[in-house]
């Protein structure tokens, strides 16, 4: 589902926090959203700050008061810090108060779980768990399985790998590029991990000082070095080599995996 | 150099679970070492436990008494403590009355906070905070923020856990450029831990924790070829060193190099 943003402006107290964004996120595609008040940019799409300025379109809709319900079911967003808002104990019933609480009820909960759960790759067991023994890296499947029961087009992770080591963050990113590829979502990642987003997103959103610095292909934007180092942008580390290399008049193409980097290295020397 | 944190024989289990048994450390004063793991090494819970937020039974010492739960009082004016995913915590409406609260416990007269908060906010370059509303901050500066008051009654050891999680690498190298002026000049012990290796690499030592276990330890450079092992424990070296194992693997480097402008004049004269 395609979201378009036109002149979406965020004010807090008169002071311009957002100003005059326009973008559109593209159907079925992996964004990544850096820089200054991303955010607040994600609650927006998310219908949790509904004050802002501007129209926001998600698919043919526009985003209202009257259409709450329907953007609540198609869009989810996984937050940060789970273990701060979670309402019960018990995975289990935090589901069923979850779900209780939407406008779309499936008619068959109980396999519904086990099979959302399958998806993330944990197995039934944890519906009896307590969530707070859940390790940060569980804790974020869990949410992306719970948002999968009522099944949204839209999947927002708001800074989904600050706290997860590095197993954890190879199991999210493989479960997020199933959830593009098999189940055709569109994804929408934060984050200041320049080399992960370099990794895994398909365009890039460069936020500064609440308006937009660039919006394009993720290969695009970061190819765009002189843009980046005068906007203080954090370069991914394998382009940072590319770019030194070709200073010396070495050839090296842009790579987005140190293998192919090596291989390359390795005809060059 | 004594040391300033002894930890001996600690013994700690959540509900059935062994987190540690029978763990030892000794840091020196004046040093600053950095504890690195995955999501389920129980690196917070060590910080918990040193901080005294936890019960540890006589097992911790910091200076020369026990770190007694039930007198967090008598030990906190030795210790500042960095939880970064404690981004909530803010109770002011602005930074520099969130900075003076902690002082103004401590009784200490206004002229005297003002100069203390104006330093500590020079030293981090932050003082173009100081009148911001903490609910404007970025993530970032939010943690910047917690570090600046973590070192404002001027502790003997610091605790940071997580704490640069949310920076953008240039502020990262910024504060913590910051960081190791101020311990230089205060004989400050600090203790890091964290998921990202490469948070440790201008840290003195490096203790690999996994289940509760230090698995290995050393200078961070030498412990970072255990590149396999410490792929197994679930921990991701930086790039540069992955770089500089993979090239000489190949026999095209020899040794780590973290620089990226040396490794290429290096590899191209």
């Amino acid at each position: 589902m395609e979201i378009t943003l036109k002149n979406v402006g965020y004010r807090y107290k008169n002071k311009k926090i957002l100003d005059h964004i326009n973008l559109k996120i593209a159907d079925n595609h992996i964004t990544g959203i850096t820089g200054e008040y991303k955010t607040l940019l994600c609650e927006i799409i998310d219908a949790v700050k509904l004050d802002y300025t501007g129209t926001v379109t998600v698919g043919d809709a526009l985003l209202n008061k009257e259409n709450l319900k329907w953007i609540r079911k198609e869009v989810c967003l996984i937050h940060q810090n789970w273990q701060n808002q979670f309402f019960t104990d018990n995975v289990k019933e935090e589901i069923i108060f979850l779900v209780s609480r939407l406008a779309y009820q499936p008619k068959d909960l109980n396999k519904k779980m086990e099979q959302s759960l399958e998806m993330v790759g944990l197995n039934k067991t944890y519906l009896n768990k307590e969530i707070k023994v859940l390790s940060s890296g569980e804790q974020k499947l869990l949410q992306v399985a719970i948002s999968l029961i009522y099944n949204p087009n839209i999947i927002i992770f708001d800074e989904p790998f600050v706290e997860l080591d590095y197993k954890n963050q190879r199991k999210l990113l493989k479960l997020i590029k199933v959830l593009k590829e098999k189940y055709q979502k569109t994804i929408i990642i934060t984050s200041n991990n320049c080399n992960l987003l370099y990794e895994i997103t398909d365009d890039i959103v460069i936020l500064k000082k609440g308006r937009i610095l660039a919006t394009d292909s993720t290969v695009k934007v970061y190819q765009n070095i002189s843009l980046l180092k005068e906007n203080d942008v954090d370069i991914p580390d394998l382009i940072k080599f590319t770019m030194l290399a070709k200073e010396k008049k070495i050839k090296l193409s842009f790579h987005r995996d140190i293998r192919d980097l090596i291989k390359d290295v390795y005809k060059h020397v | 150099m004594a040391n300033i944190l002894e930890i001996k024989n600690l013994n700690y289990q959540y509900g059935k679970t062994t987190i540690f048994k029978d763990f030892n450390l000794s840091v020196k004063e004046g040093s600053y070492i950095s504890i690195a793991g995955n999501n389920t090494s129980g690196k917070t819970t060590l910080i918990k436990l040193i901080a005294g937020i936890i019960p540890s039974q006589n097992t911790i010492t910091i200076g020369y008494s026990y770190v007694d739960n039930n007198r967090i009082q008598d030990h906190s004016k030795e210790l500042g403590v960095v939880l970064g995913n404690n981004l909530n915590a803010f109770l002011f409406e602005n930074v520099y009355k969130e900075m003076a609260f902690p002082l103004e416990n401590l009784n200490k007269e206004t002229a005297e906070i003002e100069k203390k908060i104006l330093e500590i906010a020079k030293l981090f370059s932050i003082s173009k905070l100081l009148d911001k509303r903490t609910e404007d901050l970025t993530n970032s500066e939010k943690q910047e923020v917690l570090l600046a008051i973590s070192l404002l009654h001027q502790p003997r050891v610091l605790l940071l856990d997580n704490a640069f999680s949310m920076m953008t690498s240039k502020i990262k190298q910024k504060v913590k450029k910051a960081l190791k002026e101020y311990q230089k000049k205060y004989n400050l012990t600090i203790i890091l831990t964290t998921t990202n290796l490469e948070d440790t690499l201008d840290t003195d030592y490096l203790f690999i924790l996994n289940e509760g276990n230090i698995v290995i330890e050393g200078e961070p450079l030498t412990v970072l070829k255990e590149d396999t092992l410490l792929n197994r424990l679930g921990l991701s070296l930086p790039f540069m060193a992955d770089l500089s194992l993979k090239l000489e693997f190949y026999e095209l480097t020899k040794g780590m190099e973290m620089d990226m402008d040396r490794m290429v004049n290096t590899l191209w004269k």
